[in-house]
Order: C-alpha cells, then structure tokens, then sequence
C-alpha cells in the first residue's frame, strides 16, 4: 500500500461467494399508478408471485437471474437487485402520478451500480433486461430516459422493454423503447410474467441449440396483442 | 403425453410411468419394472431427425463400454403407428445436475455432507466418463452444466447422450448444440452446423468444470478486468483467452476475483494443465490435457490433500498457501465453505415432524443487531504519544524560532529599500513557510493518523457483518418463504387433482382426437405429400390441427387449413363423453409425486436451514463475547494516533 492510498478495502459481499454464478440481471419497472388500482394492481401482484414461483422451481435459473423492482407513481426502489432464491415477491399498492422518465432514469442507475458490484466481485453477466410495465403515459419528461436507452441499447448495455397495459400511450412507448412495445392482451398478468421467467430461464442457460428460445408473445396462445 | 406405452425393435412393450424432467427436446420418464431404466421421448416433430442417429447409437451397443454414460439401449416406436418415438436408457437414479454440486449455495442442500476430497473425485470420475466416451470414437460436443448427472457418493453419470457426436460405418452423426461457458475459444461465435467437434473441443469443458467445482463454482473466465473500458463478455474472454487466474497477466489484463482461491493453492501439475486447457496452445489438436490426463492428475491430487487445522470440514491441498476455505470466510463474512457436520446439535437428532421442524426453526433466538464495537474494547487508560511526536514538537518550535528570525531579518532588509527590500521579502516567504507549514514528521504522523482511521472504520464494519444479525434476518426469512411453500403443498395437489377433474372433458377429447390420424383421413387439398409434410411438423392427429400452427408452415394457405379444421370437427362430432371413466390414475400418480418430490426438497431445505441459523446465531454471539485480536489492534493503533495527533497540537 502506498502512503497515499487511504482506499477502503471492502469485504466481499457474501451472496457472491455462496453463488459465483454468471448473473443475468432484470430490473422490472412497474407502474403503479392510481391507475392501476383495483383488478389491474391485484393481477399484477398475482403476476409477480407467478414469476417468482416459475424461476425459483428451475434451480440453475434460480442461482442467475437477479431482479429488481423499481415501482413509479413515485419513484421508488420497492427491491434492489436479489437472487431469486432470495426473492420475496412484494405486495404492491398504488399511489399518484407516473413519473417514468425518472423512474427509468433511476433503474438504469440501479443496474449501473450492480454492474460494478459483479465487476468488483468477479461475477460475469449477461445482457441485462429492464421491463417497463405501465398503464399510462409519462407525468415528466422522458427526453433524456428516451436518449440513456438508445446509447445503452447500441452500446448493448441493455435491453430494454416496454409493455403497455391498456390505456397505456404507446406514442410515448415508441418513442423511448428501441423494440416495438407490446400490448398487454387485458390483464394477462400471469401470462406475460410465466413468458418473461420462461425466457429468462432459456437466457440464463445460453445454450445453443435447435430448439426455439421465445415463444411469440404476440402468439395463438400468448399474452400480447399485436400493437 | 397420453400415450404411456412404447414398442421397442423386437416388439417388447415398454411401460413409462412418473416423468422425470423435461427438457426442449423432449421428456425422460421412468420405465416400469425392474431394470432401472428411464425413456426419453422426443417432442412432436423432433423424432424424425433423430431417428437415424439414435438407431446407430443402438447397434453399436456403445451402452457395453461403459456404464456411467446414459447411452440409448432400445429405440421405442408408438404402439399405433410404428413410427420413431425415443429410446431407452440407463436411469441416473439419486442423481444431481453438477452445478448443485460446485456452486456453495446449492451444495448446502443437494450435497450437505460433500466434502473438498469428495470435488476432487467427482471431477476424476467425470474425466474418466469422458476418457471413455473418446475411447469409443464418440464426442460429447456440449458439454455444459448438466450434461453430468452426480450421486452422493461422488460417482457420476453423463446424460443427453443422443446429442454426442458420434461415427459409424464411415458415417459422422453430428453434434448440433453447444452452451457458450463452455465453449473453446476456436469454436466460438461460430454455428455448430458442419463442425467436426474432436475430443480437445470437450478438453476445454471438461477443463472448465474441473476448475469451477475446485474452484468454489467461479467460472475461469471472470475476474477483475485490468485494461480500459468495460470487461469484456464471457464468449469474448474465452476467444481472448483471459483466464483470470493466469500467469500470463500481461495479456490476459485480468486478475482473480478478491478472496477466492489462485493457482498458488493447486499442485505444480494442476496448475499447468489450466494453463494449458485455457491458453492459446490448448488450440492447437490435442493441445489440451485429455480426460485420461486428467484422470492421472486428479487421481495424484488426491494424495496431496490435507486436513485444514483450523476447521473440520476444511481440507485443500498441501501446496496451498494456508487454507483457502478460511481466507474465504473471512474474506466473505457469513460464508460457509463446506458445511460443518452436523452432529447432535439438536438433541435426540434431527427432528422429522414437519411441525417440530417448524417450532425448531422459529425457536432459534434472533441474536440482535451488532452492539458498538468501541464499547467492547479495552480502555487503554495508559496510552502516552508515541516518542515521534516529541521530535515533531521539537522540530516544530525550532522552526518558528527560526521563521521568526528571518521575519524580523525580513523586515529589516525590506525597509532598507532597494536591491534589499527583494531580499526582505524572500525572507518574509521565507519565515511565513517556517512558521505555518507543518514539519515533515507532522505530515507522516497525520497521514498514519488518517491511516489507522481507515482501518478502525473498515473493522467496525466487518465487526457489524459478523456481529449483526442481517445475515441470520435474511436466512430466517428465506425459511419462513420455505415453510410457507411446504404449507401450501396439501393445497396445491387438492387444487391440481381438482383441475384435472375438471378437465376430464378436456382429456376424454384429447384422447379421442389423438385416435384420429391425418395420415388416414380424407382431406380435401391435403395429399400425400402435404401429409408428410404436416407429420414433419409435428402435426399428426386431429388433437394437433390447429389453424395458426398449419397456417404457420409454407405452402399452407388458409383455404387448405380451413378444410383441415373442417375436417377436426367432424371428428369432434363424434365424440360423446363418458361421465362414468374416472380421471387417469396414471394423472393422479404424477401429480402426487410430483408434490411430493417438492416436499422432500424443500423439508431437505429446511433442515439444512435449521443447521445454519444455529450455526449462523452461534458465530455470531461468539464474535460478540470474543472480539477478535485484528479488532484490539485497529483499535490501539486508532486511539494511539488519536492521542499522538491531540499531542501535536498541544504545541
């Protein structure tokens, strides 16, 4: 150590010892919005229970996909990132306005912040997923969140989905998701969180095969309707 | 899934019952009877492709070379309709996918009595499966992180051998797939379509298994990137050759992740051989050491083995640089190597009532957050500055002495005017600099001050992780999440039976529309080409029309697939459903041990649980009740510098 260096020496952080698996993070951006209140926000609680339940049952998924939640309305981290083996799917309730360009520019800091923690424990990763559900259209500005996702997405920091419950402004969902948005055939919560752990665990299995990875959401049996 | 019932070649009729897993390409399911044997049937449309390979693997009798490869013994055929169906094979009883054995947090629970010694014989018995699958000319080709099935016993057995690569009569039977992680460097990024995998292609994952099952489940390739920008992915390290642990630092600008094990703590010879198997001379044919290299290297690791002297469940070998299971834990706070033995921690043994198991669990004490680690210190009633300190005084009073000297020559030369005043004022500098600026020892003494605060707030912190109970909340939440998943258990099957019930309809349809082939019906615009055609896409019964699926497949326009629905109605009209057939026994079975597999899983969990909140509670008191030595020394050396800095200022 040279005389300058007053740097702390941190001690490693204990989930990454216990599980060194490669990570496939996915920050889930959930608008809960006094919109969503009733049938809409109980469906997705149910949804999220379902996600947790599907990727816990496949034990290698379980040890590599780590989810956040950042819920908007306002902006608030309900979970920072967590092995699904950790996962307690939370209970959420709905409050004002729709931030989400604050809400995306929050999560992209999230997972910035995760990146460096698996950098600094030797921890590889997959592209990261961020997941916007919303029923609305954005209360702020999502000039810069609509400019943070185009250079993540080029520089394939991240990928970056939109999915729009009914009611939701898909001009707005256009302009800031590189992907076409999806929309959420009614309230098939349930569904659409079975496809995302589905996807998630083919994703975190990067195998290469024959076999197809994602089933079309847009599908006979999915559960998007095509914009 | 409803047909349960398979032909093999000589006609004898094979019997599956509760399935196994299911997989992308298809679903392994047990055999009934004797035998201990287990089917893999290909999902619809798949079959086909593998028919051919499959029937080679078969008449080879590759099953005769060894028996803890999982290669087909008998194809299986439809009772019905003859065509290709799956295989049988070998079960992999009382077997785990390897990754629940390298990765600690799985092993707590899949492999709770492994041991260090029982990796290293696992890994040459893996080596040793994949000398012998070389041995008969065949190539795993994805080699991955459940090809390899393992027992408690630290045999294994290697699965998803319909997907090797495999020659006969001049003949090479492709493999296909491959899983990235464990892909060699001159294979990566490519398509598997028209490669010739060879044996030092599975060199490279068998490689990279050995490594991160004796390397704590850390993959080669990652670690802390040294070079500028990002770190680069895991498919780009492997093609660049960064092994993270590597002599080569210079190239690979990669260092190994904090506290975890280094080449240092292996045998001379194991270190080599993952130089070599993840270098660029691995590249060249036979450039990596083989499955029987490694079988000898593993085999001769084992004698270098050695009991940790701190810990029981501890053991590595002689060459390391101390126990490297230890610097783990104490790099990682709250993490457990290899789990302790269990033994009599709860007395009259473990407790088999779920609802006792329960009570255990929820009786475990929360220890409480951390209390003030100052308080816990001694008093140090007798510290004295340091002899450093009274030169620094010293030095310092003779420095204002002579800064106010030159001040007063400052002042005199200045107000002679002239050539002398410039002198004045270099004087006046002069004496400002000698009477504020701090002495050199000042400055090193401050410095070690600023120094030993770094460390004593670094101590207070790994003092609040192994002291404070966040580590024993958290795993006491995970357990009532455990507990409350096992409780919903009885629920779910009543729930599932109930559903199945309901659906009864729905299967009595199923079946009747699977009785009717497309190959025999009448379809207008549907001939036998477009026949052939709708079976290679899995579309063979009435029970697989499907309007978007036909629509979905080239050359079938709407009108063509409206007559083939059309066609599935009038079969549906036939149906009349019998109220008095009961629900499928055979449905029921599966559910029920299909929950109770969960349940085994999760009361095994449970248990494991129960051992490490006691373990957990009980490190963390004895931290509280013994403060270790590096504490007392961060803390004298802090309060040490305190005392000196309040000396310093005194003058």
């Amino acid at each position: 150590m040279s005389d300058e260096n007053y740097d702390q020496r941190p001690f490693g952080s204990v989930e990454f010892a216990e599980n060194p698996e490669n990570r496939c993070p996915v920050i889930l951006l959930l608008d809960n919005s006094g919109s969503m209140g009733g049938r809409p926000i109980q469906e997705l609680n149910a949804g999220l229970q379902v996600f947790r339940d599907e990727l816990f049952a496949d034990s290698l998924a379980a040890k590599r996909v780590d989810v956040a939640i950042v819920t908007f309305g306002p902006v608030k981290v309900e979970m920072d990132f967590v092995g699904v083996q950790h996962f307690h799917a939370p209970t959420l309730s709905v409050v004002g306005d729709t931030p989400m360009g604050a809400a995306i520019e929050q999560s992209l800091s999230l997972l910035r912040s995760r990146k460096d923690a698996y950098k600094s424990n030797g921890i590889g990763y997959y592209r990261p997923w961020v997941f916007l559900i919303t029923d609305g259209g954005p209360t702020d500005s999502v000039s810069r969140a609509s400019q943070l996702i185009r250079e993540g997405e080029d520089a394939k920091a991240f990928m970056f989905f939109a999915v729009g419950v009914k009611g939701a402004n898909f001009e707005v969902l256009k302009q800031i998701s590189v992907r076409e948005p999806l929309q959420l055939d009614g309230l098939r919560f349930r569904d659409l969180f079975k496809w995302l752990s589905a996807s998630l665990s083919a994703v975190s299995k990067s195998r290469i095969d024959d076999t197809p990875a994602l089933s079309n959401p847009t599908g006979p049996s999915g559960w998007a309707v095509a914009g | 899934m409803s047909v349960l019932q398979y032909r093999t070649r000589s006609g004898a009729t094979v019997r599956l019952s509760a399935p196994l897993g299911q997989g992308g390409e298809g679903t392994v399911s047990s055999v009934e009877g004797p035998g201990e044997l287990a089917a893999k049937i290909y999902k619809a449309g798949l079959a086909a492709g593998r028919e051919n390979k499959v029937l080679a693997m078969v008449d080879a009798r590759l099953h005769a070379t060894n028996q803890f490869v999982a290669y087909p013994l008998d194809a299986l055929f439809d009772m019905r309709s003859g065509t290709f169906a799956g295989f049988t094979m070998r079960k992999a009883s009382n077997r785990k996918e390897v990754h629940e054995l390298y990765s600690p947090s799985s092993r707590k629970t899949a492999f709770p009595s492994a041991t260090f010694p029982l990796l290293v014989r696992a890994m040459a018995n893996v080596a040793r499966a994949m000398a012998s699958v070389h041995a008969s000319g065949c190539v795993v080709g994805d080699v991955n992180h459940s090809v390899v099935m393992v027992a408690s016993d630290a045999t294994i057995t290697l699965i998803d051998s319909d997907s090797f690569q495999f020659k006969a009569a001049g003949k090479v039977f492709p493999c296909k797939v491959g899983t990235p992680d464990f892909t060699p460097p001159e294979l990566q990024g490519q398509s598997f379509e028209g490669v010739l995998r060879t044996a030092n292609h599975d060199a490279f994952g068998l490689a990279t298994l050995v490594f991160m099952t004796l390397f704590m489940g850390r993959f080669p390739f990652v670690g802390r990137f040294k070079g500028a920008g990002d770190m680069p992915d895991i498919e780009r390290s492997i093609r660049e050759y960064r092994f993270a642990y590597s002599n080569r630092r210079a190239a690979t600008q990669m260092e190994p992740p904090p506290h975890v094990p280094t080449l240092v703590d292996l045998p001379l010879p194991l270190a080599d051989a993952f130089e070599r198997a993840f270098g660029p001379l691995g590249v060249s044919p036979s450039g990596r050491p083989t499955a029987s290299d490694w079988v000898g290297l593993l085999d001769r690791a084992e004698a270098d083995l050695v009991k940790c002297n701190q810990s029981a469940s501890h053991h590595h070998f002689r060459q390391a640089t101390g126990c490297p299971w230890c610097r783990m834990e104490r790099g990682f706070p709250g993490f457990v190597a290899f789990v302790p033995m269990v033994s009599a921690s709860t007395p009259g043994g473990a407790p088999i009532d779920l609802g006792q198991l329960i009570a255990a669990i929820r009786g475990i004490p929360d220890p409480g957050p951390a209390p003030d680690l100052a308080k816990l210190m001694p008093a140090l009633p007798n510290l004295v500055p340091s002899p450093a300190t009274k030169g620094a005084g010293r030095s310092r009073v003779g420095r204002r002495f002579a800064g106010v000297v030159s001040g007063f020559a400052g002042v005199g030369l200045f107000s002679l005017g002239g050539g002398g005043a410039l002198f004045g004022i270099i004087a006046l500098i002069v004496a400002f600099g000698l009477m504020f600026s701090p002495p050199e020892i000042v400055g090193t003494l401050s410095k070690a001050a600023k120094a030993s605060q770094a460390e004593w707030e670094t101590a207070k912190r790994q003092f609040e992780l192994s002291a404070g109970n966040a580590t024993f909340l958290k795993a006491r939440q995970d357990a009532e999440t455990l507990i409350q998943q096992v409780q919903n258990l009885p629920g779910e099957e009543a729930r599932r039976v109930e559903a199945l019930d309901a659906k009864r309809r729905d299967l009595q349809m199923q079946r009747h529309l699977e009785r009717f082939k497309i190959a025999q019906a009448k379809v207008s615009g549907v001939g036998e080409a477009r026949k052939l055609t709708l079976r290679s896409y899995g579309i063979e019964t009435a029970a697989d029309a499907d309007y978007n699926k036909i629509v979905a497949i080239r050359g079938f326009g709407p009108a063509t697939a409206n007559n083939i629905i059309k066609w599935r109605g009038t079969v549906e009209a036939k149906f009349a459903f019998d109220p008095s057939k009961p629900v499928d026994p055979q449905d029921v079975a599966a559910i029920k041990a299909d929950v109770m597999k969960s349940r085994t899983d999760l009361v095994q969990r449970l248990r494991q649980t129960t051992a490490d909140l006691q373990k957990l509670a009980s490190d963390v008191k004895s931290s509280r009740t013994s403060p270790a030595p590096q504490y007392i020394a961060a803390w004298t050396a802090h309060r040490q510098a305190e005392v000196d800095m309040k000396a310093l200022n005194v003058f």
